[in-house]
Parts: structure tokens; sequence; C-alpha cells
């Protein structure tokens, strides 16, 4: 799947955690959106685990501060269509 | 700005259907946006959340929880795992905010494999904490026990042992009134512990639970938190046939109910086990039953299998009168209001009558199936009743030892509208139509049977040959409750028509069914041409409940022979034998309509 696929799978699952009016980049990262902070991170990394049916482990889940590294992460991982 | 009712309501519809931390979350940050609720009968509260693990999650979720259980709370959370310096530290931030309820939640992670570790420096550290709370502050606290981790395999492994040394360190230490302890164990248990326990989140977000878990824990310590502030229940009104036992004791006999622990009958044990549990907790327990007070005392007398003793009821209603009536006069004599009051009853239709005067009774609607009853109710969250203090439990006994019997108003008008509202539809038809079932009744009902005659079918047939039988089933809004009423009536001679038989399902007494029935009974003997229509009341053991049956519809009495009495009720009067404007009466095959003879 390419970049922009996952990232366009990511965003709604953003745009329901964080704002609904997000445009997702891959520039974006926790310090430059506000409300991604440390308690809706968690709330993310549960719904992307449950909606792309991925499994992250500890050190993945703890380091995913930044879109970039995500969805090179979820390539990586196979997320399907 | 604030919320209105609607959004509030459908807010906390939200929140109680919310099962992951994202819908939580989302209804706390509208909740949030929306502002304060405006309620101002709600009672306010201050909650400080102090623990050792990340507790943003449930801090951010009580406003709404608590409103959902309409309380308005301000919450104050501690900084992570500030617990000990928050509570021993007298000018500490947390007693700065005034709390009126302080919850102390402590994950065995951070306890077992931290700083204290050893089951007796943990006890010494919560006590110690929470003796400088108790003098600091007067308010509520609400301390959480260890939960049983995932590395509880057997109950011979250590961390099971160390658990239950917490627990019973905690459970020792913590006494004082104002302390509720929470054993978080059958919320981790029902989860599983495999779904509970996520050690990625701990690591990552000091989170000892899967993040989804979340509302299940805030809901259980909402609930805890309520259950102290207010006991959500503090009386029970039981049914008693086909709820405490199976089957119906006027008819079945008190030898005849089901109590059998090894078969049906264990599901009524288990009710009253659990009723039994309740009642140790200070709740008071009370009976309202359609029956003979004779036959229920029988029951308690005779049958050692009965777990709840007469003792155990502050209060018992044991008549024919409506259910509501009997909750009247129970909340009368204990001067109690309808909050926390339960009412539990098998029967659909005594449910709805119950509701219909108190609509802030909690009537649970109770399964068909015996089976499922105690797992409903304790499931319901009506029960959650935190705090047994010993004044409680003493107030049961003394309500016990005082029953005064107080004669409350049946409010006339009010019981027929319920009746109204009913829809009750009887159909007349032959005998024959429902042959298997009037001779079970013939041969089966005690209670509501005037003359007790056990036909056999060939009986019955020869003696109908000079008269008319019909048979009668009811409808209402609730369903159908089958054949309810047979009577078979004989032509005595050219003016007497006369009522050999008559017998009825005790379910529907109350219901002016009997009314209806003469209706077309009168309507019948008329047609064929009779003048009087004769009754008949011999008495037995079981039958006391219809002794009066004919004096109340109209008879009189016209002769005696040894107990046995006889009433006539003439026919050429035309106001007798009126029909019953709320049951609609209709023959099997015809049309619905009222039918006149």
């Amino acid at each position: 799947m390419s970049r922009e696929a996952v990232l366009r799978k990511l965003e709604p699952i953003f745009r329901g955690v964080i704002d609904p009016d997000l445009v997702l980049s891959e520039e974006l990262d926790a310090s430059k959106v506000p409300l991604w902070d440390s308690l809706n991170h968690i709330i993310l990394v549960v719904e992307i685990e449950m909606k792309l049916g991925v499994a992250l482990t500890t050190d993945e889940l703890a380091n995913l501060r930044n879109v970039s590294e995500l969805v090179t992460l979820l390539q990586e991982k196979g997320v399907q269509a | 700005m604030s919320i209105d009712g609607a959004q509030l309501q459908s807010l906390s519809a939200r929140y109680v259907a919310a099962h992951t931390l994202q819908q939580l979350a989302a209804c706390a940050r509208d909740y949030e946006a929306a502002g304060a609720p405006l309620k101002p009968d709600w009672p306010k509260i201050r909650v400080a959340l102090t623990g050792n693990y990340s507790t943003q999650f449930l801090a951010r979720g009580f406003p709404i929880a608590l409103a959902a259980r309409d309380f308005a709370a301000e919450v104050y959370e501690s900084p992570y795992n500030q617990w000990c310096a928050e509570l021993l530290e007298a000018k500490s931030p947390l007693y700065g905010f005034a709390p009126t309820h302080v919850i102390v939640t402590l994950t065995s992670i951070e306890l077992a494999y931290g700083s204290l570790r050893s089951p007796q420096a943990i006890v010494a550290a919560v006590a110690a904490a929470v003796e400088a709370a108790l003098k600091t502050s007067d308010a509520q606290i609400l301390v959480t026990l260890p939960e049983p981790l995932a590395d509880e395999i057997s109950d011979n492994s250590a961390a099971y042992a160390w658990r239950r040394a917490v627990n019973d360190g905690l459970r020792t230490a913590l006494l004082a009134p104002r302390v509720t302890l929470f054993d978080p164990e059958p919320l981790v248990r029902s989860a599983g512990a495999r779904s509970w326990f996520d050690d990625r989140f701990y690591e990552t977000a000091k989170l000892p639970f899967h993040p989804d878990r979340t509302p299940a824990l805030l809901g259980a310590l909402a609930d805890a938190l309520v259950g102290a502030i207010a006991p959500r229940c503090k009386l029970v009104v039981v049914d008693l046939d086909d709820t405490l036992w199976g089957g119906r004791v006027g008819d079945d006999g008190f030898d005849g109910i089901d109590l059998d622990p090894a078969g049906r009958g264990r599901h009524f044990l288990r009710l009253q086990a659990f009723l039994q549990g309740l009642r140790g907790k200070g709740i008071l327990l009370a009976l309202a039953s359609k029956n003979d007070p004779a036959a229920v005392q029988e029951v308690f007398a005779e049958r050692p299998e009965m777990m709840l003793r007469p003792e155990d009821f502050a209060a018992m209603e044991i008549h024919w009168e409506p259910k509501s009536s009997s909750l009247a006069r129970i909340l009368d004599r204990f001067k109690l209001s309808t909050a926390g009051v339960v009412f539990l009853d098998d029967n659909p239709v005594e449910r709805a009558e119950v509701q219909r005067r108190f609509p802030d009774i909690a009537v649970p609607e109770l399964p068909e199936d015996p089976a499922q009853r105690v797992a409903m109710l304790a499931r319901s969250g009506l029960f959650d009743h935190r705090l047994a203090t010993g004044e409680s439990r003493a107030r049961n006994r003394m309500y016990a030892e005082n029953q005064v019997r107080a004669a409350a108003q049946h409010d006339t008008g009010d019981y027929q509208e319920f009746l109204r509202g009913l829809k009750m539809v009887m159909e007349g038809s032959p005998l024959e139509a429902a042959r298997e079932r009037v001779s079970e009744l013939i041969h089966k009902t005690n209670q509501f049977n005037l003359t007790t005659r056990r036909y056999n079918w060939t009986e019955l047939i020869g003696l109908l040959r000079n008269g008319f039988g019909r048979c009668y089933r009811l409808t209402d809004r609730f369903g159908d409750n089958g054949i309810i009423g047979v009577v078979a009536v004989v032509r005595d001679s050219e003016a007497d028509a006369r009522v050999d038989l008559w017998l009825m399902s005790c379910r529907v007494l109350g219901r002016k069914v009997e009314e209806a029935i003469l209706a077309d009974v009168v309507a019948r003997a008329r047609a064929l041409g009779a003048r009087r229509l004769i009754g008949e009341y011999s008495p037995t053991a079981k039958n006391a409940p219809v002794a009066n049956l004919y004096p109340r519809l109209g008879f009189t009495e016209i002769s005696r022979s040894g107990a046995s009495v006889r009433y006539a009720l003439p026919l050429d009067d035309a106001r007798v034998g009126a029909s019953v404007e709320f049951i609609a009466l209709t023959e099997r095959g015809a049309p619905a309509e009222a039918e006149v003879g």
C-alpha cells in the first residue's frame, strides 16, 4: 500500500480522536497538534490497532509521535486496503 | 452555557453505551463543551482522585459518569503517583480542593513491584495515608483493593498469596465508617485477565489495564462512590408464588410448591439467598403476595428448605388487594419515600399495576426463566449498597419488631384507571373448546373454587345435559393469560339456574373478571328463562378467599346446610349482571364485539 493510501486510512481515525477538521499530512507530529496529548495518543493507538487490524509493540507504541514514522511502520506491518 | 435536559439525557445514554476509551472520551469532551449541567436538585460532590497510576482517563470521565447517576461532580486529580504525599501532608493541593469524596486507587503492578512490595509495608502505608485523610478532612474515602494480576495462575501462586495478604490487612486496618473498600476483582474476572491487562500500556502510559477497560472501571467506581453517598436500595418488596418458590401455594399446597435444591426449586432458593444477602447489608425486605395468610404461614412452618424466615420480613402484606395498596401501606408504615424501593414479581400485570401507581419504584422485569433472575438482578445495579453499617442492620430488626398494621387507603379511582389500561378481552366458549385445560382446572384449582367438585369429563357432560358450561380465556395488553375461568350452570327448576361449579385462576383475581363472568352467566340464564341464579359456597381448607364472593356480587343468603351456604340473585332485576365496562366480552369464533346473551 502506498504511503498516500495509508495516510488516507489514518485520517478518519485521527479526525475521530483529535479533531474532526484535521487534515492529516506526513509533516505533522504531536508537538504541532495541540490536542495530540498523551491521553489522545493512547486512544489513537487503540483505535489504529482495532481499525487497521495491527498489533504494535511496546516500543512502537511509545515512539509513534509523528505521522511519517507511523506511516512507515504501518507499511512495514503490511496494512491491507 | 449549560446543557439542557434532552441533551443531557442523550449524552448520558451515549455514556452508558460507551465501551471503548474513545467513546468515553468523546462523551467527556462533549459534556465539558456543554458546560456544567444546571440541575439544582442534584447533590453536589467534590471528588479528589489520587493513586499510583495514570488516572487522567478516570478523572476526565467522572463528571459525566456521575451526571448519569444524577450527581453534579467537580473533580480534582493528583499528580501521578503522589497519593502518599497528598494524603499525608495536611497542606496538600488535594485538601486545598476541599473534597467531599476521596478516591484512592492503587494498582497491584506498582504496589507489588514498586517501592513498597511487602504486604505489611503496603498495609501500613495505606493505613497511614487513610488515617491522615480521616483526620484532615471529613470526606468519604473510597479505597480500591489491589486487582488480581495475570500472575495469579493458581491459588498456589505467590501473586495470589500476596494479594490475599494485602486484602486481609487492608480490610482489618480500614474499618472507619467513612471508608469504603472497592474490590476490582469481579470486574477483572468478568473481563478476563487477558482482556483486562495489556502491559504495553503500563510501560508506555502507566495505565495498568487496557485503555478500553476504562469505561467499565469508571462505572464501577462511580457506582461505589454513589453507593457510599446514598444507598441505592433500602427496601425490597417481593412476591411469593413463582417468585420465592415454584408454583402457587394456594393450588399446589405447602407440600406441592417447588423448593427442591436438586431441581428447578434451586433457582427460587437462589433468589432467597440473594435477598438474604441484601438483608444482611441492612436492606429491608417485605412480602406482597395475593394469597391466604394461613397457607403462607404453613409454608414457613412446614418447609424447612425456606431460607427466608418470617422474621426476615419487616412487613407482610398477604391478601387479595392490589399490590399497589400493599406497597402504599408498607411505605406509610415505615414513613419511606419511593426512592430506593424495589418491587420483585414474576407477573407482568402486577408489575405494571405497581409501576403505574408508583412510577419511581424500581420494578425490574424479572426474566420468565427463574434460572436467569438472580444474575439479572445482580447485574441491574439496583443493589449496589456499599455501606453496611451496624445501624442499618439494626433498623431491619426494629421494623420487624414494631410491625404495626396501619390501614392505608386504597385509591379506587386510580385502580380503575389501571384496569382500564390493561385492555382486557375475555373470550367465552363452551367447555369442549378447551377440554384438557378445563379438566386440569377442575382438578387442580383450590383457592378460587366455590364448590370444589372434582368432576370427570363424563360426569360433567351428564351434569350439563340440563344446563350449560362456559370457559373463559383472558387476554390483556401483556399477552394471553389462557383459560382462567370455568363455570357449570344447572337448571334445577323452571325458575332456578344454579352455579354448580365456578372456579378461576387466582392470577387474575382483583381484576373484576368475576363480575364479567357473572354478567355472561346472568345473560345466558336469562335467555333460558330462569328467574333466579343460585350460588353455592362449600368451604374447604383452601378456598377462604372466595367465602364472600356471592355476597360481594350482590347475592343474598337463602339457606345453610352444615358449612355450605346457598345464595340467590334475582334475574328479573335489570340492574343485576351488568357488564364490566373495561372487560370486552367476546364469543369464541365470533367477531370481537361485546356480547349480550
